[in-house]
């Protein structure tokens, strides 16, 4: 019966896991933690919230409520680190993803909107895009690719996000 | 808000749309957070916390609506305790070694581990840890690992650590070298080394020091993780991306997680090459950049033949590539290529449209690639292509159409399967078809075709070194080489096989007795 009750228990950890591992990653490293650092903070994050489960939720109000444990958790380690200033832009980031992610569908709209409106870019616009953000090239080395310079590039990929800003504000409306 | 800030949010959710990053494995993050919170329930059993206590630690004011799930967390941590109560009692040290149950709770030193446990061998001596059951570990000094008595797991954090398995099998992964673990067997001895092997600068008095802390001076060495596995005695098995593969007594293996993230750096440069079209081969210029191209290509098929993740890091720049139907024929051949070397249904499904527009530019390996994986339109083009076809390529013709659903090519195997491995000193086309038939086979639920080549080619290999004749080891080394990409691979193709056996198995200079005995040895355990 034990092994039982806690292979259901292993479970339920699996399936909360699946959930919500890749969204609070995200989350964290939005908030400016580093890869490694979101990992570590991500197990921190479970451990303390399976350590002290919370009143049943639906599943967004449950990410909303890991996210706020993982905020405290890289604030805490901010602080250790003595860097108190982060903690107002932290805030400022934390409030941006709440808005546009943060809803009860954990940011799925957004992410797909995002989709259907990098479709609708040209080629051209939508290489600029794979070369800045997919293959995480620096401004200047898009411009070589594209063919233009440096300032070119960053006006090209100042107006593609202002486009797709629009486009992903009018498909959410 | 400001624009800035949108700005900044949608750059953040692009990258994660155009390049997700590879996090840690939700499985082993599954299982770490279970560990972790094992070990919190065994060390909170002595001290149990009232719910009021915790609830202000956490929010900083007491919520009574916990109340019923810190009851309810109590009869887990009874259960928990029961369950911990009636396992083997854990490790015993040789020494005392450096202890936490927690990530974030200070090391201290102790000589015995009972729950899933952060173990730190300081000192100039290695420990010995001994179980009930008869399991025997060996950390070198400067060693750091995780290990779990119940689960019976350990994963490597920096130094060296030797197993000696007893009853059920044990199983060690490693921190930074990816999802690679070895499982240690009954009667099995393997020795896993983790370098830098440097223990990381740091006051192991230090009454701060936390598993955290260590781990976060361990990435400030920023060296580039390596994994040796040596096995010492019995069978070792070695989990990876590409699949299990069986590592006998004496054998050895690198996993180097620095090799893996140069080959994807290598592999985008190359594959931003690739994708570009070429002007035809005019005059001597043309005909050296052609070549050169060729060169290039050949090269980044090889990494991501090799390196699992090198495919998934070009997947979504092909995946681009193909969607968006703007390359020109000749890169457009060569991303479907890369295409179809990829497992990925959605790479398959973008090939598949790909044929659609152009079936013209899809040449014999193609829809060789297409017709294994059932893909109708290119199995009737495959067929057509028998008539026109001579010798034992018709071999691997029929496997592939056989593998794909074609009843009527079914039949056609036998003639193939009859092929006697002695003979492929005269003609290794005929081993090749008999490879092929038999991977047909087993790709439609007949194994014993597999089995049986495995047999007679382990048989084989020991006439030809017992023979002791130059040619004949290098006859054997070459079929072997074969074996170990048809008997080894989880899921042999027929696309393109001689770059696929190639990549299974790396060049090893002069092949000897030894060696060969030994190969064959592993083939026949596999």
């Amino acid at each position: 019966v034990s092994s039982t009750a806690l292979q259901t228990s292993q479970d339920a950890i699996a399936a909360l896991v699946q959930q919500h591992h890749a969204g609070l990653r995200s989350y964290l490293r939005w908030l400016g933690a580093a890869g490694d650092v979101a990992d570590d903070l991500v197990q921190d994050t479970f451990v303390a919230a399976l350590a002290r489960p919370p009143v049943e939720r639906d599943p967004a109000a449950t990410a909303a409520w890991l996210r706020t444990v993982a905020r405290h958790l890289l604030l805490r380690q901010l602080r250790t680190a003595g860097r108190r200033g982060r903690a107002v832009e932290l805030d400022e980031a934390a409030a941006a993803w709440e808005r546009h992610l943060g809803g009860a569908d954990d940011g799925e709209a957004f992410r797909a909107a995002l989709r259907a409106c990098l479709t609708e870019l040209t080629p051209r616009q939508g290489e600029a895009m794979r070369l800045r953000y997919g293959d995480d090239l620096p401004v200047a080395a898009v411009g070589e690719r594209m063919g233009i310079g440096l300032a070119g590039a960053e006006t090209l990929l100042r107006r593609l996000r202002a486009v797709l800003r629009a486009c992903i504000e009018r498909r959410l409306a | 808000m400001s624009a800035d800030v949108f700005d900044r949010l949608l750059e953040h959710v692009l990258r994660d749309e155009l390049a997700p990053a590879a996090p840690l494995p939700t499985a082993e993050l599954a299982t770490r957070i279970a560990a972790a919170l094992a070990g919190r329930s065994a060390r909170r059993a002595a001290v149990l916390t009232s719910p009021a206590t915790a609830a202000r630690r956490a929010g900083g004011r007491a919520r009574r609506r916990w109340l019923p799930y810190a009851i309810a967390g109590a009869a887990g941590v009874a259960v928990a305790l029961t369950w911990l109560a009636a396992q083997p009692s854990g490790l015993t040290c040789s020494r005392a070694v450096l202890l936490a149950t927690t990530a974030d709770q200070p090391f201290t030193a102790g000589t015995h581990v009972a729950a899933p446990s952060f173990a730190w061998c300081i000192g100039d001596v290695p420990v010995e840890l001994t179980g009930p059951d008869g399991t025997a570990a060996s950390a070198a000094p400067g060693t750091a690992f995780v290990i779990d008595p119940q689960r019976r797991s350990a994963r490597l954090l920096a130094g060296a650590l030797e197993l000696r398995g007893r009853a059920a099998p044990w199983r060690i992964d490693a921190d930074g070298v990816g999802e690679v673990a070895i499982v240690v067997a009954d009667g099995c001895a393997v020795r896993c080394i983790l370098t830098p092997e440097a223990s990381p600068p740091t006051d192991p008095t230090d009454p701060t020091m936390t598993p955290n802390a260590l781990r976060a001076r361990l990435r400030d060495l920023a060296a580039p993780a390596t994994l040796t596995v040596l096995v010492l005695a019995g069978t070792a098995e070695l989990l990876t991306a590409q699949g299990p593969a069986v590592l006998p007594a004496g054998s050895s293996r690198t996993i180097d997680a620095g090799a893996e993230r140069t080959a994807v750096a290598r592999a985008r440069e190359l594959y931003e090459q690739v994708r570009k079209e070429l002007p035809p081969a005019n005059d001597e210029a043309s005909t050296v950049a052609r070549k050169d191209l060729d060169e290039r290509f050949h090269e980044l098929i090889g990494l991501a033949l090799q390196q699992p993740a090198v495919v998934t890091a070009l997947r979504p720049a092909i995946a681009q590539d193909l969607a968006g139907g703007r390359l020109g024929a000749e890169p457009c051949a060569r991303a479907v290529q890369l295409a179809l070397l990829d497992e990925e249904p959605r790479m398959f499904s973008l090939a598949t449209r790909a044929w659609e527009q152009h079936p013209e530019r899809f040449g014999l390996e193609e829809q060789i690639a297409l017709t294994e994986r059932g893909f109708a339109p290119a199995r009737g083009k495959l067929r057509e292509s028998l008539a026109q076809m001579r010798g034992v390529q018709v071999g691997r013709v029929y496997a592939a159409l056989a593998a794909g659903g074609d009843e009527s090519a079914r039949p056609a195997l036998g003639r193939f399967l009859r092929a006697d491995v002695a003979d492929a000193g005269r003609d290794i086309q005929r081993f090749d078809a008999r490879c092929y038939a038999a991977a047909a086979s087993q790709q439609l639920g007949d194994a014993a075709p597999m089995r049986e080549l495995r047999t007679a080619l382990v048989a084989q290999v020991e006439t030809w070194v017992a023979s002791g004749d130059p040619q004949q080891l290098a006859l054997a080394d070459s079929c072997l080489q074969r074996g170990e990409y048809w008997l080894g691979s989880q899921q042999p193709r027929l696309s393109w096989p001689d770059v696929r056996v190639r990549a299974a198995s790396p060049q090893r200079g002069t092949p000897d007795a030894a060696s060969l005995r030994a190969r064959a040895t592993a083939l026949a355990a596999k």
